[in-house]
């Protein structure tokens, strides 16, 4: 009998994908898979590709997620060690470390499921980390109290202990994401805000006036200094002249009475100047020329 | 009960038999070769559409991983596709991953933020008496204090196999890590340096802690830009305000202090230059005057040694007439008759008094 080719090569495809369907499996690269036969743990498939197995019935295959998740809680309150009361909230990076022991934990390949059993757990590590620490180790003024990461780490190493050995489930990373204070309690902290504005608000009123006040005086005292010096810049200068006037008056020893006759001569000439009234009779030189033209004749 | 056979039989003898066959063989023939025709034809274009379906191209601003049966095709930087044409195996067997690689990317912190009341207009935060966590997020500062910040990433992928492959959800992850960033720095500050003295030290210190985490984490990606908006809670909003008032007035005194200063200084180095420059004039005009009398009495004191009494005369008589010009009024007394001298009473204060200045002002 002839047999067409067509028909064959569609009957042997359509037979490879069905095996396939049944037999196979792919494991992508962010996926581990776990095979169980007849309900019991089989294998693991840690690296991605394709992977054969029996068909279903005989073995189920569960994918799990290898990457890591993301896992957030709500805040909530929690006391230090100094019975301080700070709301915090924690993030937390985990991934399936031991996907064996997380299928027979959590009896499904859901990371939900898992976060509800993290979640306790979380939470438990959050209340015996912070309650081993003074509230002045998470807010502090001086940095160097602070610790923050060795907070982080002690959650971190704290949940790690038992995440990994009772759900096979590793914690690669844990971080504060909120820290604050209860409803109850922040009013308080605003009346304290509120006073120490005020004070401030005094202090850098006070500052400025204190400095503005300073800088006046300084200006002051500059001032009168710079003045200070120069009176005594000027008084050098005119001590020096007048030393240099009076060995030039030497000169004047030569005829000491035409030296006080021209010094006569100019004191009468600046005392009468324009506002004076002059009084004189007809004996003053002049005007005696009006009596007597002759009176001006030289002798 | 009808005998089949029998009615075939009547069938086959009231028509003719093999005309009908062949006819009917003929269009079955023909149905199955159109019906063929078109299979081969659809099998063409599904082929066709298959073999086209095998090559995809990789976008600017993107990069492509192939997974074969779920493992990255090609090793080291070879799994990495950049922008280009390339071919893949259909689907199951492979399967391409687009990645977002060039753009920037933006993830907000709104941990410590204040939430937005009905009436609020989400500028400013609600003056309430008290916060609630659940909806006002807010950093405690290292003084104590509370305030509102948000922060705002903006970053590049720079591994997308990481990026992509490592985290089930990474912007999330991302999300946290600056969250984690605001509350580390929050506790690393005091309110006034937050708000006013340091913001730009705090936006760093949220930028350098985030950088850190991602890092640590490496989640794959280079931090671009790190925005932060800080404010006071509104129950205190305007006591801050009021120091930042403050806090300007200082500042403004201060600097009018100082322009007095510069201003006094100033004059005062004025006042004093010309003190100092009238000194030298001064000086210097009275030993010219002084060289002027010794040089006018060298040259005069040969006239006067010649006929002191004509030389006293004459000086005189020029200064008198000086003097005479220069007066406002001159009197001239004649001498009595009888030789008596004059009497003169004089009004020694010829000027009228000025009127009272409060007089004047009213």
């Amino acid at each position: 009998m002839k047999r067409n080719p067509i028909t064959m090569i569609t009957g042997v495809a359509l037979l490879v994908i069905f095996i396939f369907l049944v037999f196979a499996f792919q494991v992508r690269f962010t996926q581990v898979a776990v095979v169980t036969r007849f309900g019991r743990y089989s294998r693991s498939e840690t690296n991605s590709g394709l992977f054969f197995r029996l068909p279903p019935g005989v073995e189920k295959v569960y994918y799990f997620d290898k990457r890591l998740q993301n896992f957030e809680r709500k805040f909530e309150q929690t006391f230090t060690r100094d019975k301080r009361s700070p709301i915090v909230a924690i993030y937390v990076a985990w991934r399936i470390a031991d996907p064996k022991m997380f299928l027979e934990r959590f009896n499904s390949d859901d990371v939900l499921v898992a976060e509800q059993s993290l979640e306790g757990l979380v939470r438990g590590a959050q209340n015996a980390v912070i309650g081993r620490h003074d509230f002045s180790e998470l807010v502090s003024p001086d940095p160097t109290q602070v610790k923050f990461d060795v907070i982080e780490r002690e959650i971190q190493e704290e949940i790690t202990k038992t995440a990994l050995s009772n759900y096979g489930i590793a914690v690669d990373l844990v971080g504060i994401k909120q820290l604050g204070l209860p409803e109850t309690l922040t009013a308080k902290v605003f009346d304290r805000m509120r006073a120490e504005r005020e004070r401030t608000v005094k202090k850098l009123i006070a500052e400025g006036n204190a400095e503005a006040t300073k800088i006046y005086s300084q200006a002051r005292l500059e001032s009168e200094t710079m003045f200070a010096s120069a009176q005594r810049e000027a008084l050098k200068i005119r001590g020096e002249a007048e030393a240099k006037e009076l060995k030039s008056y030497e000169v004047f020893n030569q005829e000491p009475e035409l030296a006080q006759f021209f010094m006569g001569l100019r004191a009468l000439e600046l005392s009468l100047t324009n506002r004076s009234t002059l009084i004189l009779d007809e004996s003053t030189a002049p005007l005696n020329l009006l009596k007597d033209p002759k009176a001006l004749k030289i002798q | 009960m009808a005998d089949p056979d029998k009615k075939t039989g009547d069938l086959r003898s009231t028509t003719s038999p093999v005309p009908t066959d062949d006819a009917s063989n003929q269009a079955l023939s023909e149905a199955l070769n159109s019906s063929f025709l078109l299979i081969k034809l659809l099998g063409v274009a599904m082929l066709a559409a298959l073999v086209f379906s095998c090559y995809f191209t990789v976008n600017p601003n993107e990069v492509a991983v192939i997974l074969r049966f779920g493992s990255p095709v090609g090793t080291g930087r070879e799994v990495i596709r950049t922008n280009g044409l390339y071919f893949r195996l259909p689907s199951p067997i492979d399967e391409v991953v687009r990645i977002k690689v060039g753009e920037l990317q933006t993830v907000v912190a709104t941990n410590a933020w204040f939430g937005v009341s009905a009436d609020g207009d989400g500028a400013k935060p609600a003056p309430m008496p008290q916060l609630n966590p659940a909806i006002d997020g807010h950093v405690i500062t290292s003084d104590g204090n509370i305030m509102h910040v948000k922060a705002t990433m903006k970053y590049r992928v720079t591994d997308p196999l990481a990026y992509t492959f490592r985290f089930a959800n990474i912007t999330n992850l991302i999300v946290n890590a600056l969250n984690n960033s605001v509350q580390w720095a929050g506790v690393r500050f005091k309110a006034d340096d937050l708000i006013y003295k340091n913001p730009a030290g705090f936006r760093l210190a949220i930028r350098d802690r985030v950088v850190s985490v991602c890092d640590r984490a490496g989640y794959g990606i280079v931090v671009d830009n790190v925005d932060v908006n800080q404010t006071a809670p509104g129950a205190v909003k305007d006591a801050f305000d009021q120091v930042q008032s403050a806090d300007q007035e200082k500042d403004k005194k201060i600097k009018e202090a100082q322009g007095e200063y510069e201003r006094i200084t100033r004059e005062a180095g004025g006042t004093t230059n010309r003190i100092i420059a009238e000194a030298r004039s001064g000086a210097e005009a009275l030993v010219q005057g002084v060289e002027a009398d010794v040089r006018f009495f060298q040259d005069q004191l040969p006239a006067y040694r010649k006929n002191e009494a004509l030389f006293r005369r004459l000086r005189l008589t020029e200064v008198t007439s000086t003097i005479l010009t220069n007066s406002q009024r001159k009197f001239f007394l004649p001498r009595r008759g009888d030789g008596v001298p004059r009497e003169l009473r004089l009004n020694l204060n010829p000027e009228p008094d000025e009127p009272p200045k409060s007089a004047n002002a009213r």
